[in-house]
């Protein structure tokens, strides 16, 4: 007998990307549609969100917020786009990104003007505006003057803490935006899907009629209930409002067959989100518009579907036990989410924008790992994802594999298969073994760690139960090192807001003990800058834009009354994001190696090279010999303890030290060892550094090492990145390795990468993700992108598309070490 | 002598190894470590490591590493004893390889890793040492060390100790061998090896001798002991296939009748590449292929198929 599709998806791997297609017309249409899209700026959100707020005037903000985003679910354009099964847009036109004016306005006017660029002229994810547009966004900007989040955010900032980020610039916030919105949680999807909007309205309004609104601070929790009624009602007639449009569609529809199709789609918006889903279908259409409105309420990034091979299997077995749905129809779907998910846009400034470029939104989609039981979870849905991913191609949803010890090998290297045939990075993959004791790390049950998902790059949270954070800092360490040699003055701005103990500098240590100590005492000072930086944030963000919508979805909000905004969530954690680790170690090991060890250099000599960017030919050595010099130390990511143990020391101590700290929202201090794409940014702030990297160089990604020199192949850049302590970081790791297409050209290759990830994470890594994709092919599209639209790499914790990137993170991406044989 | 005496001074065997590279997936199962043996008793025009032919180190000058004078002082010049090293007139290294002892004085006095000795006298530990690093990935892959060079059955003691140390820690072994070797120690090696790579280039001895300067009777001798079950390990013949020398129909099919009669199963065709021939010119000499360009894709389906009339499995390698 033939093998059935399901049986071929999980039998006959392909190593020919060509060989995985859209699966149907459909799917193959809408996908080259909205990926021919350049994408517009849509006013409409921005002018609603403004009228409601002046009508509003003097009403408790969180019912504010609720009201405001009724006025937008019911006024703002909806369409449905010819074949689609799964209905929902989030702003006027296929991929247009809504503008949120409550969060930072300033940026749009600058940028309508041209400042630095114009949107259309943007060299990275530029957005079309019509003259329409403008007017309106120019109009609504002048009323928000002086009113934004992120104005308010920067008026909470103490002076100390505003040098850190603003000037000397060890910390940043621009990374998500200045006035990027709260993101990373993920929503009680599963509460929807059985319960219906419906059942949580009343579990809101039973909950307030319990409240004694006269003892103290009651009345608040009475006002967020309130709103979360307010949103969760809006939701429910955004949804009939597609009923409507599907049924008039329909009626004027002559093909029988679409016809019927929009008869079902008025039926499931008719009856989704209020109700709980009936069917597969209808809990994909539930699901769609639960996460849809999340991205309309506010504009923080990161939010992810979760366990959905989970929370979808229920509805998908009923089906197909009773023959309503085949495996095919299945993918079918999974493919409209797909295209749908890739479809939400955002604008960030153009200081966000050249750090996260390629439009990403970061919806994770997490399949496979353990049940909370301990037993595998890997289910027919699972594999049904990762057809999807193959098929479509697409930059979103981001989906993450949990693998663990008794993961089978045949869906590894299904994952493989995907990995070369996907060509973004596509899945990623997450060791069991480090992320769910990570989690128990800071204080979150067994249960709920078995139960964790991935969010945000590379992140870990509790779906329906975490807010990681409002927004993480991301955490320049290299800039701390550069700090610490120099006596904690800042060789670019002059300014000195903490010296070394004993005021040495690289000069005056005398012992290689006394430069880790003041490097620990610099590290320590700028975490606490760091998370001041964070408390203002979530405080701006819990008085001025509160998530009611958002809130309903999560646990504890309802019963504590509270917003997530305000610490309703049941896990609350705030994060500094580390990048430059490789950059620390290997200047330590080159110092200790040549200054205090061979002594073939005084520290004096180093600086004097430091400050004159290896450039002075009148000393001895010369400026460029003492850079080769430098370079000729061990490296991180070829497998030396000489050099990685001393960036597992520095990173550790960073790591432990801001456990110290209690968020806004009351959550523990946390950690990440991943950089979004900012590690080009970062490094144009720092001068020259003793790992012989000239001024204005990139830091290194993540927790991987500094490009070009692992010089050992992946076995050892793989070893040297498992000594550090993974699973204190909380919050993920990030490495990133590139393999050419020829590695992975047969099925032996897909199991020596197979062989590969599982070897990281029995030496207890975290996460690993793959470019597939050669350098010359890279080349290649920078020189014509018009034939590459759909490439995609893997830019740190995200796909990207390749041509809309900025060139000199083109470039930065061409120069990481190759690994190919 | 006890048996720790024995092992230790096994371990102490030295011999010349010019590269050892982990992370290889092309020279046997799963992910390995290559282990570079230097010498050769033959000369191979299309050899893609020449700095391996000879038994002893080599410098090599890399000289788009070369910053010249005015970034350097060259001190390079003033370190050669032999006085081979002199400067252009951009202010570039030069070398006089007549001169040259390859000693590597050079070596050190220069910073930008610019003048490199090619080949190092290592302990069978000292490379142990190496090839232990990635156990984990062997473990996990089915891989672990495969021994080439060079050629390795000319470093017979340093190889055989060696190969029986990574089969005490389950490794899988292998080696590539010209073939060009007393036969005794071929024997005694194919003991500690999984698996055996036999370089065959042409069945003609006269043609053979041109392209690699020996003639092919000890090789062709001993590839029939081989293939004709005198060793317990799998045998896999590898033909480089170098257009306009080996690369006919005929070349190809007579190797492949010969293999079958001798009782072989398995050839990989190795499709040459040009990637060896910088190195020619660090190594101060010429690169006789210059004109070769890697036979087509077509020309490969053909020389395929004609291993497969025989009956052979056949398997496209990486050269
Ligand atoms: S070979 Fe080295 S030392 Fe000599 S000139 Fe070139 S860079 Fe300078
Ligand atoms: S290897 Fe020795 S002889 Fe040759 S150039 Fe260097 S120093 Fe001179």
């Amino acid at each position: 007998m033939a093998k059935s599709y399901l049986e071929r998806i999980k039998t006959e791997l392909v190593t020919d990307p060509k060989l995985k297609q859209p699966i149907t017309e459909r799917t193959r249409q809408l996908r080259d549609t909205m990926l021919a899209v350049t994408p517009k700026l849509c006013s409409e959100r921005a002018r609603l969100y403004t009228e409601s707020w002046q009508e509003t005037e003097g009403q408790p903000t969180v019912i504010r917020r609720a009201k405001a985003l009724e006025k937008i679910l019911g006024g703002m354009s909806i369409f449905i786009r010819p074949g689609e099964l799964i209905v929902g847009n989030q702003a006027s036109d296929v991929r247009a990104a809504p503008v949120f004016p409550e969060f930072n306005m300033q940026f749009i006017l600058e940028e309508l003007d041209g400042k630095p660029y114009k949107f259309e002229e943007r060299p990275g994810d530029p957005f079309q505006v019509s003259e329409e547009d403008e007017k309106v966004l120019r109009e609504v900007g002048k009323w928000w003057k002086g009113k934004t989040m992120a104005e308010y955010k920067l008026n909470l900032f103490p002076e100390e803490a505003y040098k850190a980020y603003y000037e000397i610039q060890a910390l940043e916030l621009y990374t998500f935006g200045e006035g990027g919105g709260s993101g990373h949680f993920t929503v009680d999807y599963p509460k929807v899907l059985n319960k219906g909007m419906y059942g949580i309205i009343k579990e809101a309004e039973e909950r307030i009629s319990d409240l004694k609104i006269w003892e103290p601070g009651v009345l608040k929790q009475k006002e967020f209930l309130k709103a979360v009624i307010i949103a969760l009602k809006a939701t429910i007639n955004f949804a009939k409002r597609y009923a409507v449009l599907a049924q008039e569609m329909a009626d004027k529809e002559t093909d029988s067959k679409r016809k019927a199709e929009l008869i079902k789609v008025a039926e499931h918006c008719e009856w989704v989100p209020g109700n709980p889903a009936r069917t597969f279908w209808e809990a994909m259409q539930s699901l769609w518009f639960a996460h849809l409105i999340v991205q309309i309420e506010s504009n923080g990034h990161s939010m992810g579907y979760g366990r959905f091979d989970q929370f979808m299997y229920p509805s998908y077995q009923k089906d197909i036990d009773e023959g309503r749905i085949i495996p095919e129809e299945v993918v079918e779907l999974l493919e409209c989410l797909w295209i749908k998910t890739t479809e939400i846009n955002k604008v960030r400034d153009w200081d966000a924008t050249r750090v996260v470029m390629g439009y990403p939104m970061f919806q994770q989609l997490t399949v496979g790992g353990q049940t909370v039981d301990g037993r595998s979870a890997i289910n027919d849905l699972s594999w049904l994802v990762l057809e999807a991913t193959a098929n479509q191609k697409v930059i979103q949803p981001s989906v993450s594999v949990r693998w663990w010890n008794e993961c089978p090998d045949d869906f590894l290297l299904k994952c493989c298969e995907v990995i070369n045939i996907h060509r973004g990075g596509q899945p990623a993959m997450y060791n069991d073994e480090v992320i769910i004791p990570s989690q128990m790390g800071i204080g979150i049950s067994l249960e709920d760690s078995y139960n964790c998902a991935i969010e945000g790059c590379v992140s870990i949270n509790e779906p329906g139960k975490s807010r990681r954070e409002g927004v993480s800092a991301g955490y320049n360490m290299h800039k701390v090192l550069e700090l610490t040699l120099f006596n904690g003055r800042d060789p670019r701005t002059g300014i000195q807001l903490c010296p070394n103990p004993g005021n040495e500098d690289l000069s005056t240590f005398e012992s290689f003990e006394e430069l880790m100590t003041a490097l620990k005492h610099q590290l320590e000072y700028y975490d606490r800058q760091g998370i001041i930086g964070l408390i203002c944030t979530d405080r701006a963000y819990a008085e001025m834009t509160p998530t009611p919508y958002a809130s309903a979805l999560m646990d504890d909000c309802i019963q504590t009354g509270k917003d997530i905004e305000w610490g309703g969530a049941h896990y609350n954690t705030t994060f500094l994001r580390g990048v430059g680790m490789s950059n620390i170690g290997n200047s330590l090991a080159a110092i200790k190696k040549l200054v205090f060890e061979g002594k073939k250099l005084t520290g004096a000599q180093i600086m004097h090279a430091l400050e004159t960017n290896f450039e002075d030919m009148s000393t001895t050595p010369t400026g460029p010999e003492i850079q080769q010099m430098l370079l000729a130390a061990p490296k991180y990511g070829n497998d030396d303890d000489y050099v990685d143990l001393l960036v597992k020391e520095a990173t550790s101590h960073a790591m432990r030290d801001v456990r110290r700290y209690t968020s806004w929202t009351g959550g523990r201090g946390g950690f990440a060892l991943l950089p979004v794409s900012q590690n080009v940014p970062m490094g144009e702030i720092i001068g020259a550094t003793p790992d012989g990297r000239k001024a204005g160089v990139p830091t290194a990604e993540g927790c991987s090492p500094t490009r070009g020199t692992d010089v050992n192949g992946p076995t050892a850049a793989v070893k040297s990145v498992a000594k550090l302590d993974h699973v204190l970081a909380d919050e993920g790791t990030l490495l990133n390795q590139k393999f050419n297409p020829t590695v992975l050209k047969d099925i032996s290759g897909l199991r020596k990468l197979a062989a590969l990830i599982k070897t990281y994470f029995d030496l207890k890594g975290m996460h690993i993700q793959f470019n597939v994709v050669s350098a010359d092919t890279l080349r290649d599209a920078q020189k014509h992108p018009e034939k590459y639209t759909d490439l995609m790499v893997r830019v740190a914790g995200y796909s990207a598309l390749f041509t809309s990137l900025d060139p000199a993170v083109q470039e930065d991406i061409i120069m990481r070490t190759e690994h190919s044989i | 002598m006890t048996s720790g005496e024995v092992l230790s001074e096994r371990k102490q065997i030295t011999g010349w190894v010019f590269d050892i590279q982990r992370f290889s997936l092309h020279d046997g199962p799963g992910i390995r470590t290559l282990v570079f043996m230097q010498g050769c008793p033959l000369a191979c025009k299309w050899c893609c490591n020449p700095e391996g032919q000879k038994h002893r180190p080599q410098l090599r000058f890399l000289s788009i590493k070369c910053v010249g004078a005015d970034k350097c002082k060259a001190p390079c010049v003033d370190a050669c004893p032999e006085g081979a090293i002199s400067l252009s007139p951009e202010g570039k290294a030069v070398t006089d390889w007549e001169l040259c002892q390859s000693r590597g004085k050079c070596t050190e006095a220069c910073l930008f890793g610019a003048r490199t000795i090619a080949g190092k006298r290592m302990t069978v530990e000292e490379v142990l040492a190496e090839v232990e690093k990635d156990w984990s990935f062997y473990n996990r892959s089915g891989g672990g060390i495969t021994v080439g060079g060079g050629e390795p059955l000319i470093q017979f003691e340093f190889v055989l100790a060696l190969l029986k140390m990574c089969k005490e820690r389950f490794f899988h072994t292998a080696l590539e061998t010209c073939g060009h070797g007393p036969w005794q120690h071929l024997k005694q090696i194919s003991k500690y090896i999984d698996l055996l790579y036999y370089d065959i280039k042409h069945m003609d001895p006269q043609k053979h001798k041109e392209l690699t300067g020996v003639s092919n009777e000890l090789i062709l001798s001993n590839a029939k002991r081989v293939l004709s079950g005198k060793v317990d390990c799998e045998v896999i013949v590898r033909i480089p296939i170098v257009p306009g020398y080996n690369d006919s129909k005929q070349d190809v099919g007579a190797i492949a009748r010969f293999v079958t009669e001798s009782g072989g199963t398995m050839i990989e065709l190795l499709p040459y590449h040009a990637l060896g021939s910088s190195k020619y010119r660090q190594l101060g000499i010429q690169y006789e292929l210059r004109e070769v360009r890697p036979p087509s894709e077509q020309q490969m389906e053909k020389l395929r198929n004609r291993v497969k009339s025989f009956g052979l499995k056949e398997m496209t390698g990486v050269f």
